[in-house]
Parts: C-alpha cells; structure tokens; sequence
C-alpha cells in the first residue's frame, strides 16, 4: 500500500515538468540556383558599392586561353601563380630566386576562367594583402617544408619539382639540381607562411627581407606583362609535383 | 501487481510512441511546436552570385538571391532562426574596398539572429571588426576565445536564447586555433581555449540552468581532418546536451547531417553547407510535450520529405 501512495506521487510530479523534446526533423537544402529573382530591397542596398567597385575592379589585365582549375598535388592554376610569383620577385629584389611555393588556402578560388581576366578576379584569386618576403634558407630546412608540403597533399611550387609517396616527399630537384642539404637557398615566400602561417613553423624564426610588394602585385604585375606582349594566359601540369600514391 | 502492470502500459506507449513515424494528428492537434532553423557558413563575401563564366560554381549563391529564399520560407513560418557560422568576410573585392561593411547591413537586412566568429573575420584585425559592429544588429557568439583586455572585449556574447513561444532554443558559438592560421598582429592579445571543455560546460549551461529545450552549437573549428586537430567529429563523440553543431571553416558540402552518438550516448547532429552562400541549410524541428524520463530526450529522428 505505501508503495502504491509513492508511485502515484511520483506520477503527480512528473506530470508537472512536462517539457517539449525534439522528436523528429526535416532537413532540405535551398541551392541557389542562377534562376532564383532577386530581392530589390537588397539589390538597393548592393548597387552604389558594387556601382563603385565595378569601375576599379573590371579592368582587363590578360587573356586567357583555357579554364584554369585548382586542384592538388599540382595544378595549371597554382602553377600559373607561382610562376608568377617567381618570375616577379626575381625582378622586385633585383636577385636570384631559387624557388616559391605556395599553400593550398592561399589560392581561393576554384577556377581561373577563360577570356578576359579582370583585376577584380584576380582579387578573388589572391584576396590577402600578403607581401612577399625573401630568404635565405638551409637545405635542411628546405628538406622540412618539402616533407611538409607532401605530408599535406601536395602545395603548389615553382623553381623546384619532387615526387610524393607515403606522404614523404623525394627526388627534390631545385634548379634543375638535386635538393642538397648543405647548400644554401634563396627562396620568394608569402610573409604569411614566412611567418609559420599554417603551420610552416620550420621558417618562422629564419630572417627575411620583406619586399614592399605582395603576392598579388606580382600576380598583376606579370599578367598585364604578358597581356603588353600580346600573349595569352598559358598554363599547364608539367609534372613538376608527382604523388606516387 | 498493480504498480507493475502501470509501468509495462507505459513502457508499451513509450516504444509506440518512438516507433511511430512522423504524429501529423498531432502536430495537427496543436500539441507539437515546430522550430525551422536556416544556416549559412564561410560566405567569404560572395555577395553576388558566382559570373557565368564557366566556373565550377557559376551562377550560383548571392546575397540578394538568399534574400527572396528567406522572405518565401518566413511567409511559410512562423518560428524561423537564421544563423551563420563565420568567415562572413574575405573572398571578393567588396571586403578589400569596404572591409566588411556591406557583408554586414545585408545580413541585417536578411535578420540574422547570430553569427559566430570565424578565422577570416580577424583579417582586418580587432579594432577592423569592431568599427564595423554597429552595422551589425545581430550578435557574434564565441565562448572558447578569451577577449580580455583587446577592443573586443565586451562586444561578443558566449550565448542567446531565443524563445519561440514555450520553446527555448540555447545557441553559443565556439572558434578555431588561432595560432599558426591568423597572422599574430590580425588577432593580437585574443586567447584560444578548448572548443569541447567550453562547448560542454555552455551546453550544460543552457541545457540544466536556462531550460532550453534546443541547444545549438556554432562550430568554426572545421568538420574533420587527416591531420590531429580537433574539429566538429571530436566535438559531436565528446559532447554533451548539444542537440545540433552547424559547422564551419572547412567548406565541407553536405548531402544531410551526419548523426553522432555523444558521450551520454545520446544523438548529435552536425551539418555544414559548403561556402559561399551556394546552399541555405534548412532543419525543421518538431517538438512534442513528454514528460521527463518517460522517452530519452534529445533523440530527434530523421524524417523524409
């Protein structure tokens, strides 16, 4: 009986703290598809940036040929950017540059269309306002970033080419010479991973002279280059980044 | 005898109850409540659809395509939170000309309930974000990054409860490593804590002392990774009280939300919708009146269609 009086309050409790529980849910994606209409009340609001920003940014620095594509271990378009990067900083600090690499976040977009190339796409290529440092570095050190760059896949180089197994890298060639631990280098590098930005801590604490130009000036700079010599945007996978695995 | 054969009656109910699918007659009743919670995550100031020019995402997202979305599903329903999961910022020359300006008024515009921060929101430093807070009317929620002593400090909320009639929804926000991701001088004296131990303790928090009936997460630290790094997969296995984590940073496109078994054993949802507003995450909530204990709380099922 004394049990039977128990229960029955407990059952008055409970009763009491009824509460909402999440039983079920429905899940859906809206995808924003190109024959959605547009708000005006925000399309108002956009027009006299996007008024403004237009006249600066849809100037035509070059011409491309093909759709570029980002993609690891190398790319046509990681390719491209290095290359100009290279080619730049060499003409900047009025010095050999061995060798530039650049990490898979740093490029930011997926494509690099065909046709005219704006300014304004070239900042979404490159949006950072990254400057482009210059060091000079050990082959040991080189030998690390090298390991790192496999170990995350394959990053993006110029100057250089090595091969990727087990997420090691080897046959490091830079110039045209195997990689000799020994031996210094001069290497063009964003102040971003000069600085051991996503975890390129084996440079961190190295000297380098910053350049008073960034990454993308150089990017810039070499496509209005080509464009004033009447040549296209060409860029192809040579094979300079191999992952065997 | 009489006490025994009450609990086997309600046990019975109980597993009817969880077995059933979708209890329209109630919903129809008026006895259940219906939350529809919208995310975005890593918009990267993509405030324009992606041009038609061949590339992989042409044509697709914009700011004021969202827009129209939002007004259809808001005339729809009637409880709708709209939340974001950082890195609003970088990504298209509108954030090097404004410096986050405009990403701001129109998420405004849009009713954003809430946002947490992401690594790309410290790219034009502290006093960069701060200057652009009044054009915000939504709050940004971290728990995990310590802003004493830094122009944010006091400017960031760790939580919000947003109450839609008897329903309490508990939303916080937790932030990625800093260190070796965001250059030392974007953000400055900001110290990073541990997302889980903070995540669990706000949980908690909101769950046992607020009463929430919901309580979501806004995760910056990434889905998952190869590397040792926590993300949103340590975070759903460890938690606890978490009914839902809307992720972030890496840019993962999902095709629905993954379900994890948390440390109580009970049910953690995660979703994520890629960048560049090219998808609106959409999870409609049911909820029904139960008392405590009869059915294990927090166990939302997954309906189709």
């Amino acid at each position: 009986m004394k049990n039977i009086f128990f229960f029955l309050f407990l059952i008055t409790v409970s009763s009491c703290t009824k509460h909402y529980v999440a039983t079920e849910y429905k899940f859906k994606e809206e995808r924003l598809n190109p024959n959605l209409p547009s708000d005006e009340t925000i399309v108002k609001i956009i027009q006299p940036y996007k008024d403004s920003l237009d006249k600066e940014m849809n100037v035509v620095l070059a011409v491309s040929d093909t759709i570029l594509t980002k993609s690891i271990p190398e790319s046509d378009l990681g390719n491209l950017m290095c290359d100009l990067v290279l080619k730049k900083s060499k003409d900047y600090c009025n010095c050999q540059v061995d060798f530039t690499f650049l990490n898979n976040g740093g490029i930011r977009l997926p494509n690099f269309p065909k046709g005219n190339i704006t300014l304004g796409k070239v900042v979404e290529l490159m949006p950072f306002e990254n400057l482009i440092d210059i060091m000079t570095v050990n082959g040991k050190t080189l030998d690390t970033l090298f390991n790192y760059m496999a170990a995350k896949g394959g990053w993006q180089i110029s100057g250089a080419r090595y091969k990727i197994k087990n997420e090691k890298a080897f046959d490091v060639f830079i110039q045209g010479q195997a990689l000799d631990l020994n031996k210094n280098y001069t290497i063009a590098v964003s102040d971003y991973l000069a600085q051991g930005g996503d975890n390129c801590t084996m440079l961190s604490y190295l000297p380098k002279t910053i350049l008073k130009k960034s990454l993308r000036d150089a990017i810039i700079d070499g496509l209005k280059e080509m464009n004033a010599k009447g040549e296209h945007i060409k860029s192809v996978i040579d094979g300079r980044v191999q992952k065997l695995d | 005898m009489k006490r025994k054969t009450f609990i086997q009656k309600s046990f019975t109910a109980g597993a009817l109850l969880a077995a059933s699918s979708f209890p329209y007659e109630a919903f129809a009743k008026g006895d259940m409540r219906k939350i529809t919670i919208l995310h975005t995550n890593d918009q990267h100031s993509r405030i324009e659809p992606f041009p038609m020019d061949g590339g992989k995402f042409q044509g697709l997202g914009g700011f004021a395509q969202r827009a129209v979305l939002l007004n259809e599903i808001r005339k729809q329903e009637k409880n709708v939170l709209l939340l974001d999961v950082g890195d609003i910022w970088q990504g298209t020359p509108y954030f090097n000309k404004y410096g986050g300006e405009l990403e701001f008024k129109l998420m405004s515009e849009m009713k954003y309930d809430a946002s947490t921060i992401g690594n790309h929101d410290f790219d034009v430093g502290l006093d960069g974000f701060v200057k652009q807070l009044p054009h915000a009317s939504f709050p940004f929620l971290n728990c995990n990054y310590d802003f004493a002593d830094t122009p944010m400090e006091g400017k960031i909320q760790t939580h919000k409860i947003f109450k839609y009639d008897d329903i309490k929804v508990g939303v916080f926000g937790i932030g990625i490593e800093l260190q070796g991701l965001v250059p030392k001088e974007s953000f400055g004296g900001v110290r990073y804590n541990d997302p889980i131990a903070n995540a669990n303790k706000m949980a908690k928090h909101l769950k046992y002392e607020q009463d929430c009936d919901l309580v979501i997460c806004l995760s910056h630290i990434g889905y998952k990774y190869d590397e040792k790094k926590v993300s949103d997969m340590d975070l759903a296995y460890q938690s606890k009280n978490i009914d839902l984590i809307l992720g972030g940073h890496t840019h993962t496109f999902f095709t629905k939300p993954e379900e994890f078994a948390n440390a109580d054993g009970a049910k953690v949802l995660v979703n994520q919708v890629g960048w560049a507003g090219i998808y609106l995450g959409r999870l409609d909530f049911y909820f029904e009146k139960k008392r405590k204990g009869i059915l294990m709380p927090g166990t939302p099922q997954l309906i189709s269609k």
